[in-house]
């Protein structure tokens, strides 16, 4: 095989594994956003944790719709803090992983 | 109340379903803390199970196309004990989960905390790229949502039992059902069960009847190969290229690469 179409083909085949680590990686992030609090399922954004403290309502809608009551706010805060704040760190801390690696399919997978 | 994981384990000519139910029952125990109890027509490993219910089915087995990368074979398929879940499972609150799902996290605890009596996935994700699976959003192209029976979360409860009542009439009546729901595909699936006693639940609507599970489902089709297993770290081949997750719990169909590692 012509080498420059050799490694073009090696460079590709490293790409769509980076991309797919890369995705990987958003779906973990993504589940461990994912906060379980009084039987309801919640994402752990900054928008949401930056408005669970500014308003006096008890009641939360969840992300099946459905209102949830909650009535230690501040313990609530605290849970998606936590897991907003461990996700993104590992996210950030893994994907540096995969963007340091050898710039090989292989590289990848070693990490 | 008592809860647990129901597995259905029924072999057939190349597949040893048995085998992977024990890999569900360990790791069931390891991630969930939760016991796992079998369903099954054949002899199991001691030690592994809560509790062995012995279901020797009357139907006719159906036959269906069981893939490993590209190549094909038809063989047996035993799939028609799960819509009797409701009355063989030993426990009130119940998991029902495929044996080829690969717990890696403990997400499936979380329907054990919250108050609906009934929850299944209705959207799951293909861990290849950008790869989008039309067949699991209908049951057919003009007709109702589609709800996969790989996971099924439910309560024993009044409404509950109706509904699994119902999923055995759709299954002893399949044929009518598969005509009236535009069904091409002629083999039984529990999956277009589940999703057409869903939508009559439902008042032959949308509806709320069916709660969604905790987090995603993520799945790779029986193309996809499923190269290793390390605690929580699982490596596919998938187009040709390969993608690692950690801490993901995903629905490997690839059963003949999934037996060669167990």
């Amino acid at each position: 095989m012509d080498q420059r179409l050799k490694k073009a083909l090696e460079h590709a085949d490293y790409v769509t594994t980076f991309k797919n680590q890369k995705r990987a990686l958003k779906e973990k992030f993504s589940k461990d956003t994912t906060v379980y609090y009084c039987g309801g399922q919640f994402t752990a954004s900054r928008e949401f944790i930056s408005s669970v403290l500014s308003l006096r309502c008890d009641i939360f809608v969840d992300n099946n719709s459905t209102p949830i009551e909650i009535k230690d706010k501040e313990d609530f805060y605290n849970v998606l803090v936590e897991a907003f704040t461990k996700a993104s760190e590992d996210y950030h801390t893994e994907y540096k992983k995969i963007v340091n690696s050898e710039r090989t399919v292989q590289g990848i997978l070693d990490v | 109340m008592s809860k647990g994981i129901l597995v259905h384990a029924f072999n057939n000519e190349d597949i040893n379903y048995v085998k992977q139910a024990c890999m569900v029952a360990e790791r069931a125990k390891k991630y969930l803390g939760l016991p796992t109890s079998v369903i099954t027509d054949g002899e199991v490993p001691e030690g592994y199970f809560d509790k062995v219910i012995n279901f020797n089915s009357p139907y006719n087995y159906t036959s269906r196309l069981y893939n490993s990368g590209h190549l094909g074979k038809h063989l047996t398929f035993k799939n028609n004990a799960r819509v009797q879940s409701y009355n063989l499972t030993p426990y009130e609150q119940t998991l029902i989960i495929d044996t080829d799902i690969v717990i890696c996290d403990d997400t499936f605890k979380y329907c054990f905390e919250q108050e609906n009596p009934l929850l299944m996935y209705s959207n799951a994700y293909h861990l290849g790229q950008n790869l989008d699976y039309n067949e699991f959003k209908k049951i057919s192209d003009s007709s109702v949502d589609f709800y996969w029976a790989t996971c099924v979360y439910f309560v024993k409860c009044k409404q509950n039992k109706i509904f699994f009542d119902l999923l055995q009439h759709i299954e002893e009546n399949y044929r009518h059902y598969r005509m009236l729901y535009q069904i091409t595909q002629q083999t039984y699936r529990n999956d277009f069960a589940f999703s057409i006693a869903a939508h009559i639940m439902n008042g032959h609507t949308k509806g709320d009847f069916v709660n969604p599970m905790p987090g995603k489902l993520y799945y790779t089709i029986d193309k996809d190969k499923l190269h290793s297993i390390k605690d929580d770290t699982l490596t596919f081949v998938i187009d040709n290229n390969p993608i690692k997750t950690k801490g993901l719990t995903v629905h490997a169909m690839d059963k003949y690469s999934l037996e060669e590692i167990l």
